[in-house]
């Protein structure tokens, strides 16, 4: 009897106990994309055993700001560099080739509205919220009016900025609401290309210096994307592909003399010291170019 | 005594499910930790954001994130610690932990722990390391997160 009661009053103790620590589990971020890792060696590391994890953490930047920096190194608008708009209806086949476009469109409207061209900034506003529906972020641009404000202020170039930076934040969060960071990292891939392609275009036209710089600079940011793209690979072969495409970018950049030499005198690279060729940077521009023409086609 | 026992039940099931909602992050609202972060980070334009789950552990740990720069961009960085219940050091340095040194940028060592949002900027680097320091806890400490957003001039 005495038994039973015991058992009557630690049966559901240990259960909820039970419940207790799985929930406690399950608050650990499930695909712990956050690297844990202690400072060892470091100047001002913390002085203690901390526990490790080894997943690598990072932040990518927004096509907005890449633009901005070509922009601020001189780089000129140049019509029909940019993916035709039309194009959209092409990007049917798939999640993957859908984000890797609404990439390479937000470069797009990026280059066109930093260079206060306003219709082909509304051509590819336009586009981009066709492919932002299919990807389901629609509510992206219907926050704030961000649609409505956007062809509002297109003459005014601040505020486009702004609000372009804005659209942007709410995709991160929408992404990041339903677990689709996946889908960012690879939005971003196709902005980083088209970004590189019109880079290269136009500094084939004018062989500007601090073009080819920025250029160079771009390719620290290329090994963050082939790092997120890889976490993410077993989410979607079709992205199996691009880090493919992007790890030959990166190794035909590593074999440069310059980089080299760089990588064997000192522990990190140090982008803004490299030299490269006016050969060397043609051969990154023809890569650019054809990993470009494979996601532009659909 | 059947008493005591349903009593106890149900507390134990509150426990529960208070453990549930807070681990399910109602301190870790990604929405308003943004909007939040946005208005600090104003006239500065949004870039990135990274929100880090944060779990204790019985040693003291550390969170590392990566953060690319472009050099000669003004960059403001915004923390948001609002969603944890323990402080956490924040600390940015320009070398990863793996480096033999590594020189320390920022640190939100001594600041108050009820200074929630901290702002820092900063120039001249193509990458940054931020990590998050998390102290020692017993396992039943509520799990929360570091909301850190950047912006660039």
């Amino acid at each position: 009897m005495y038994l039973k009661k015991v058992s009557f009053l630690v049966t559901p103790l240990v259960t909820s106990a039970f419940c207790l620590a799985l929930s406690s589990c399950g608050s650990a971020p499930k695909a712990d994309q956050d690297a844990n890792a202690s400072p060892k060696d470091s100047v001002a590391a913390v002085k203690t055993d901390a526990q490790t994890e080894d997943k690598p953490s990072f932040t990518l930047p927004s096509p907005l700001q890449i633009a901005s920096i070509f922009k601020k190194a001189g780089l000129l608008y140049y019509p029909n560099i940019a993916n035709a708009p039309e194009n959209v209806s092409k990007y049917n086949s798939g999640k993957i080739s859908q984000a890797l476009n609404l990439g390479i469109y937000s470069a797009d409207l990026s280059y066109s509205a930093l260079n206060k061209q306003n219709q082909e900034s509304k051509s590819y506003m336009k586009a981009s919220r066709e492919l932002a529906s299919q990807l389901g972020l629609s509510k992206v641009f219907e926050t704030d009016n961000l649609a409505e404000r956007f062809e509002k202020n297109l003459s005014v170039d601040d505020s486009l900025a702004s609000i372009i930076a804005e659209m942007q934040m709410q995709t991160d969060l929408i992404l990041e609401e339903h677990e689709q960071e996946y889908i960012s990292a690879t939005v971003f891939a196709g902005a980083w290309v088209e970004s590189m392609y019109i880079g290269g275009k136009v500094y084939e036209k004018g062989k500007a210096k601090n073009v080819s710089f920025r250029l160079v600079e771009q390719m620290a940011i290329a090994e963050n994307i082939i790092k997120a793209l890889k976490s993410y690979e077993a989410k979607d072969a079709s992205i199996t592909p691009v880090i493919a495409d992007l790890t030959t970018t990166r190794e035909i950049f590593k074999n440069f003399a310059g980089v080299k030499a760089m990588a064997n005198s000192q522990e990190d690279i140090d982008f803004s010291k490299i030299t490269i060729t006016e050969d060397e940077i043609g051969q990154l521009i023809k890569k650019i170019d054809e990993i470009r023409a494979r996601i532009i086609k659909g | 005594m059947h008493k005591l026992t349903t009593c106890l039940f149900l507390f134990v099931c509150v426990s529960v499910f208070s453990a549930f909602q807070a681990s399910d992050g109602a301190s870790c609202d990604s929405k308003n930790l943004r909007e939040r972060a946005k208005k600090t980070l104003d006239p500065f334009k949004y870039d990135s954001a990274k929100l880090t789950k944060i779990t204790y552990k019985t040693k003291e740990s550390v969170k590392e994130v990566e953060v690319p720069l472009f050099i000669g961009e003004k960059y403001r960085f915004v923390f948001n610690t609002e969603g944890i219940s323990k402080p956490v050091i924040i600390s940015v340095y320009n070398k990863d932990k793996d480096a033999r040194t590594r020189k320390l940028l920022f640190s939100t060592e001594g600041t108050p722990a009820a200074e929630k949002q901290q702002v820092w900027e900063h120039t001249h680097s193509m990458k940054v390391f931020v990590d998050y320091s998390i102290p020692a806890a017993d396992s039943t400490a509520t799990p929360g997160c570091v909301f850190f957003m950047l912006g660039y001039q």
